[in-house]
């Protein structure tokens, strides 16, 4: 029997699109909600971290860096000089617009360093970046690394350069909208005066040796799931060419079904009622979500019984169509946010952040730093924005200039959704990866053209109903 | 009490679990000059947005005229066609295009999708609109209801239109000005000419009352606080109101003004008008008011003459409790 | 292309994009709402033009679309089709306000841009609707086949005797206005000779007297006289001249009348800014490397805006004049492009003759020369000029007669009782329901009223453009559209006009710089100047936040137009 893609493949496709709808979103929300920008040019800075990873992918490709270029993604000593010394800048930018040369002497690091020290230790970590991207090139996690580093340091200078100074004649937030507007003008345009209109893509190596053979990230493979009369069998088939050749096939009885769930609903329980009441990294719900998912993980590993191949018959059987590149971008986006997340609970900087956020003229009474509260959201910002970028382009294979602002749309719905804050908006932008994906499905004629507008209507009928946004108070 | 034109019964409105007012019952009679006084926090200004119609209470009502303020402030039924027609007509267009288009019907299917979207449209808003209608705890707050039934109020801390003219400002204010509507504005421009001009008169003639004529062309954001209240005063006179709430009226302004303002808020009284007056200057709000109203952590603590209510020991005590 | 065939698509596409911020301007300027969707009504003016003057679809060929009412009697005309392109854009800009207009602004902005993309994805998805992501063709505009006007029958006469009456209508308008400042032109004699003594009308205190009344009443007798002396005898290159001269007259009292007041040393200081550009763009031409050409180029621009802003910051003269100097330095660059730079080369030549040819051509604006068809003069000094009317300068005076009459429409909403409470609902909507209005019911008309103007706009832009893509449509215009706004100042309506005139002269002089760069690099070059757009706008929100003209409201019982 063959398993047709449904509603199931849509779910999992809309998280892929949540996580890169996320990984925008709460660099959007960040900035919305702490600096109060509510940064229309932040789909662009997305684009800007797509392009700044071609420097090290497709050097060649560079208009005036492939002067120092010597062949097909290589680039000579010169070229490697450049990217050392950008990257290694990009790191020291970053950590100067937490507070000037103060911030490079530790002022940031929250306990006493000797200046020296803190010296060192930056300009050690700037050179070990530096060697790292140059070392890499031009291979993928390089590109991503030189991308990460370098709008750390470019994208707070939109705060430093621009917006303080229209904060500071206190101008109302329409017109913070509009700066925003022309300050997206000026990033995109300035990318493609430079780069130009062609589409761009990377070349990647996407093979990597796996379990003796070799396997291609970036190729779909296909997870069918068959209910049987037995229980459940589930087989992950690759294709080759026309056929289709089962990778692995696990099966699992109804009773195994029942123990593993029972025993995940049990342990999330458990750890949530353990961890009630604690305000720390690891609240009730986290550990509730973390325990679950680790007993599914361990009880489908332990019990899966030896699959005997694809089931000739099944009551019910669909398919999900995946393939690895997209489900790192889940792994990605949910590491890159349970950083942020260590970081606003864990660290002074985020309870700085936390306590701005919710009262910026008592926060500042209280003496807290406001101004590098306000350049670390952008700095984190633009990291976000830069992993979100470099994923999208890697994902759809085609770099353009609107690549960053066609998702600004959803974003801005993720955000609105979550009510302007940074956990709201992660929530919201699964919710609109997965109104997006699961309603060009589940809505017949609908082209994949208008994932914007399904996002977009969820938005509307919510703000109908709820001014606020889903997480937000009154 | 067949002659009170304004009825608190009761009334509540918390804020996050602070309860602002609590069960306040009083009434204001027609014709009066009522005080309303108390220590800061007593709940007088959210008092006078829930009268005023720009709160909702949790509980309680506010009787003016004999009406439920809620529902003089239920949306008129033709507010309710219109929104029902708007909704249908989109929903139709939606269903005949899409039926015409992609679905590929022929015309009078696609005609039936248009007839079975319009009535699902409009069909859905009066279906909504009659479920929270009946919701427990449903308020209309709707303020400029009120304001055109006569009953205005003024802003403790003033809000001027900065932009706009001292003149303006107050031209601004008369009600059902033939000019506002769009299509007299165009077409009927003989009419609305006339009525500007003699709008325009009043206006001056308010100002000169107030003794700000010489204001006249400065914008509003220009104006002291003093100048700014008295703009204000001038603005719910041009609406020509019964009840006039007037929240802290002479704070800021200097003591000779306040003089005239005094007698002209007591010849104003004669005409007829009725005024509900907020003050933190005793001596303005005990020489002025008829009845005083004393209110305390939300609720109505005394009501009495301005005599009565200057020797009362719960007053006194309310007073140096707090401050 | 002579200079005056630049200026006149120019002037078309400033009557275009005025009309669009006119309905932004009633939006944000006026009524405080951020429309950020604004382009999404330019979109649904322009396909609903389209569609009512498009033929039938025939379903063999390639394009699709869901109707063609062009071959409907009445129904299938621009007139009809423009007046719906507006109806249809005001309905819907209704319909998007009743769900959105309550919320805050930030998040008005975005539903609407989203409002905005869906119609530019559903147009772009929907291949039935209007032929999908491929152009929409096949229509016209209204009397194409008339032009070049043959002069022989009543029809070419009449027809000139129109684009003459709204030229001279609106000229003698501006006269108007202008004749009460002070200068030394004879303002009031010219007037009188102009409305052809019709000034005595303004004695009268109804509303034939008002100034508007009479420039139109001049301009109709202008046109009358101009197809009676056409059909009679058959002096078109007079007419031409004659009209095209006074509207130069206009233009030039316009001028004094601003910048009379500039004293000798900061105009000097003007024209120096607009020569130093002339010469700043000069490596572009001359230099062949573009590297260096571009290099060149840009420094010395680079210099210039040095000088200026040293100028402006250190020396107290020039500070207080620090736009006017500006104003003067870009005016006199357009003069010399369009009156010099032409001549230059027959003149280099030695060609006095043909240089004359040259500059009479640009200075008789109003009629077209060369081509085939056309009356032949023989001009002494001048030479051979074969005269014509073409159908841009029809195209012209239509547009803007439109854009003059809905100035004055909006003007008089904008200074009645009902602009002034939409000024309180930009002020504070709080205040404006204390008085017993509801804001609702002012901000849902503002959305229809601005949107209907977006949808005209488009309407035009169909006519004007022959062709629809989805992605002229973008966010992008509507960006534009705030530039311009914010360039005259928002709030002012005749800022819009001034701010779309900045916009699309900046835009054509900077198309004809592409020119000179090979055709590899022209995309940077495009998205280069959109760059610059983009800072300008930055620096315009930043030091002149008000407009240029800034805001200009205010009750008045009459408009003059």
């Amino acid at each position: 029997m063959v398993a047709e893609t449904g509603l199931l493949n849509a779910v999992v496709t809309g998280v892929v699109t949540g996580s890169i709808v996320a990984l925008g979103a709460t660099g959007l929300a960040l900035v919305y909600d702490i600096a109060e920008v509510p940064n229309f040019a932040h789909g662009d800075l997305l684009t800007l971290g797509a392009y700044a990873a071609l420097l090290v992918n497709k050097p060649d490709t560079v208009p005036l860096f492939d002067l120092l270029s010597t062949g097909p993604q290589q680039v000579g000593v010169a070229g490697a000089a450049v990217l050392f010394v950008l990257s290694a800048a990009g790191v020291l930018g970053t950590v100067y617009h937490l507070g000037g040369a103060r911030a490079l002497k530790g002022s940031w690091w929250g306990f006493d360093a000797p200046d020296g020290v803190a010296l060192a230790v930056h300009g050690a970590v700037a050179a070990l970046v530096g060697a790292a991207v140059v070392l890499g090139a031009p291979a993928f996690p390089a590109a991503l690394l030189f991308a990460f580093v370098l709008l750390g340091a470019v994208v707070p200078l939109l705060e430093s350069l621009i917006f303080r100074k229209f904060r500071e004649k206190d101008v109302e937030l329409a017109l913070m909208l509009i700066v925003s507007l022309a300050v997206a003008f000026v990033v995109r345009f300035g990318i493609q005066t430079i780069f130009g209109g062609q589409i761009r893509y990377y070349t990647v190596e996407t093979t990597v040796p796996f379990f003796g053979g070799v396997l291609d990230f970036t190729l779909a493979k296909f997870f069918d799931f068959f209910l049987v009369d037995g229980g459940l069998t589930l087989a992950i088939m690759e294709s080759r060419g026309d056929a289709l050749r089962p990778l692995l096939v696990m099966s699992y009885s109804w009773l195994e079904l029942l123990v593993v769930v029972v025993a995940t609903g049990a342990v999330a329980y458990a750890a949530h009622r353990r961890r009630r009441g604690t305000a720390g990294v690891v609240g009730p719900r986290l550990a509730a979500t973390l325990s679950g998912l680790a007993v599914l993980a361990l009880g489908g590993a332990v019990l899966q019984g030896g699959g005997t191949g694809v089931p000739e018959a099944a009551i019910a059987a669909t398919r999900v169509r995946t393939s690895p590149l997209r489900l790192s971008i889940i792994v990605l986006a949910l590491l890159m946010m349970s950083a942020l997340h260590y970081l606003l609970q864990a660290t002074t900087l985020g309870k700085a952040m936390r306590a701005t956020s919710d009262n910026r003229k008592l926060a500042m009474v209280r003496g807290i730093n406001t101004r590098q509260v306000m350049m670390s959201v952008w700095i984190i910002s633009g990291l976000f924005a830069a992993i979100g970028g470099v994923m999208l382009g890697f994902l759809f294979s085609s770099i353009t200039i609107n690549l960053g602002f066609n998702l600004l749309l959803a974003m801005f719905a993720g955000v609105i959704l979550g009510g302007i804050s940074v956990y709201g908006a992660i929530l919201g932008s699964y919710v609109v990866g997965l109104a997006m994906e699961v309603g060009i499905f589940a809505i017949p004629g609908l082209s994949a053209t208008y994932r914007i507008p399904v996002a977009f209507v969820v938005l509307l009928l919510v703000l109908l109903v709820k001014p606020e946004g889903i997480v937000g108070g009154s | 009490m067949s002659d009170a034109i304004l009825e608190v019964d009761g009334l509540r409105k918390t804020f996050g679990g602070i309860v602002a007012v609590d069960g306040a019952t009083f009434d204001i009679a027609e014709g009066s000059i009522t005080g309303l006084i108390g220590p800061n926090g007593a709940g007088k200004t959210t008092t006078f947005n829930l009268i005023s119609g720009f709160y909702e209470p949790d509980g309680g009502t506010v009787r003016y005229d004999g009406r439920d303020l809620q529902t003089i402030m239920r949306p008129h039924r033709d507010e309710t066609v219109i929104w029902g027609g708007a909704s249908g007509l989109t929903a139709g267009t939606l269903g005949g295009v899409v039926g015409l288009g992609p679905l590929g019907l022929g015309a009078a299917p696609a005609a039936g999708a248009t007839v079975a979207g319009a009535a699902l449209g409009a069909g859905g808003y009066l279906a909504k609109q009659r479920l929270t209608q009946r919701r427990p705890g449903h308020t209309n707050s709707r303020p400029y209801m009120l304001a055109r039934e006569g009953l205005v109020r003024t802003f403790q801390l003033t809000r001027e239109l900065g932009d706009m003219t001292a003149l303006e400002n107050l031209m601004l204010a008369p009600q059902g000005q033939a000019g506002e509507n769009l299509a007299n504005a165009w077409f009927r421009r003989g009419a609305v000419a006339e009525e500007e001009a003699s709008v325009r008169e009043r206006a001056e003639e308010t100002l000169e009352l107030l003794e700000i004529d010489h204001l006249r062309d400065e914008p509003a954001g220009n104006l002291s606080g003093g100048q700014r209240k008295l703009l204000e005063l001038g603005r719910v006179l041009m609406l020509e109101p019964r009840v006039i709430l007037l929240d802290e009226p002479v704070a800021g302004v200097n003591p000779a003004l306040t003089e005239k303002l005094m007698a002209r808020i007591e010849a104003l009284r004669a005409d007829g008008y009725t005024f509900c007056i907020v003050e933190h200057d005793m001596e303005v709000i005990m020489e002025l008011s008829d009845t005083i109203i004393v209110m305390n952590e939300g609720k109505k603590l005394v009501e009495g003459q301005p005599d009565a209510i200057r020797n009362d020991e719960a007053v006194i005590d309310a007073y140096l409790g707090v401050g | 292309m002579a200079a005056a065939d630049v200026v006149i698509s120019f002037m078309l596409l400033v009557s275009i994009y005025g009309i669009l911020s006119l309905g932004l301007n009633v939006k944000y300027g006026h009524t405080g709402l951020l429309d950020f969707g604004h382009v999404g009504f330019y979109l649904i003016g322009a396909y609903t033009a389209a569609l009512f003057v498009l033929g039938p679809d025939d379903p063999t060929d390639f394009t699709a679309y869901i109707i063609g009412l062009g071959n409907v009697p009445v129904v299938g005309t621009w007139p009809v089709a423009i007046a719906a392109a507006t109806l249809l854009a005001g309905v819907i800009g209704g319909l998007v306000a009743l769900p959105t207009i309550r919320l805050r602004e930030d998040y008005l902005a975005i539903t609407v841009l989203g409002v905005s993309v869906i119609f530019q994805r559903v147009i772009q998805s929907e291949t039935w609707l209007a032929n999908g992501p491929d152009a929409l063709r096949g229509y016209s505009p209204p009397l194409q086949d008339l032009f070049p006007l043959a002069m022989e029958t009543l029809v070419g006469p009449a027809m000139f005797g129109l684009i003459v009456a709204v030229v001279w209508g609106i000229a003698t308008g501006a006269l108007g206005r202008l004749r009460g400042s002070d200068s030394r032109l004879p303002l009031d004699g010219v007037y009188t000779v102009t409305t052809f003594g019709l000034t005595r009308l303004r004695r009268r205190t109804d509303a034939l007297g008002s100034a508007t009344t009479v420039s139109a009443a001049a301009g109709a007798v202008a046109g009358l006289l101009t197809f009676a002396l056409l059909v009679a005898v058959d002096p078109l290159l007079s007419l031409g001249a004659v009209v095209s001269l006074y509207t130069w007259f206009v233009a030039l009292v316009a001028v004094t009348h601003h910048y009379g007041g500039l004293g000798r040393r900061e105009g000097l200081f003007g024209i120096a800014l607009g020569t130093g550009l002339l010469v700043a763009l000069l490596p572009l031409p001359l230099i062949d490397s573009v590297g260096l050409k571009s290099a060149l180029a840009l420094a010395l621009l680079g210099a210039l805006v040095a000088a200026y802003y040293l100028g402006v910051t250190r020396v107290d003269w020039l500070a207080d004049v620090k736009l006017a100097v500006v104003g003067v330095g870009a005016l006199w660059f357009v003069a010399l492009w369009y009156f010099l730079l032409p001549i230059l080369g027959p003149l280099g030549d030695g060609d006095v003759g043909g240089a004359l040819n040259i500059l009479v051509q640009n200075v008789v604006w109003l009629l077209g020369f060369g081509g085939d068809t056309g009356i032949g003069y023989a001009v002494v000094l001048v030479g051979e000029l074969t005269v014509n009317v073409d159908y841009a300068r029809f195209q012209l005076a239509a547009f803007v007669l439109f854009l003059a009459g809905l100035y004055y429409v909006l003007e008089l909403a904008v200074r009645s009782p009902f602009g002034r409470v939409l000024r309180a609902v930009r002020n504070d909507e709080t205040v404006v329901q204390s008085l017993g209005k509801d804001p609702f019911v002012y901000k849902v008309q503002t959305m229809v009223l601005g949107s209907a103007l977006g949808g005209f706009a488009g309407a035009l832009w169909a006519m004007y453009a022959q062709g629809l893509t989805f992605t002229t449509f973008a966010p992008r215009v509507t960006f534009i559209t705030l530039l311009i706004m914010f360039l005259g100042g928002a709030g002012n309506n005749k800022g819009m006009i001034l701010g779309a005139a900045i916009f699309w002269a900046f835009q054509q002089a900077t198309t004809q710089l592409a020119s000179f760069f090979p055709p590899a690099v022209r995309v940077n070059i495009q998205a280069f100047r959109l760059v610059v757009v983009g800072v300008l706008f930055l620096l315009v929100l930043y030091y002149v936040p008000e407009g240029l003209l800034g805001r200009e409201e205010g009750t008045s019982s009459e408009v003059d137009g």
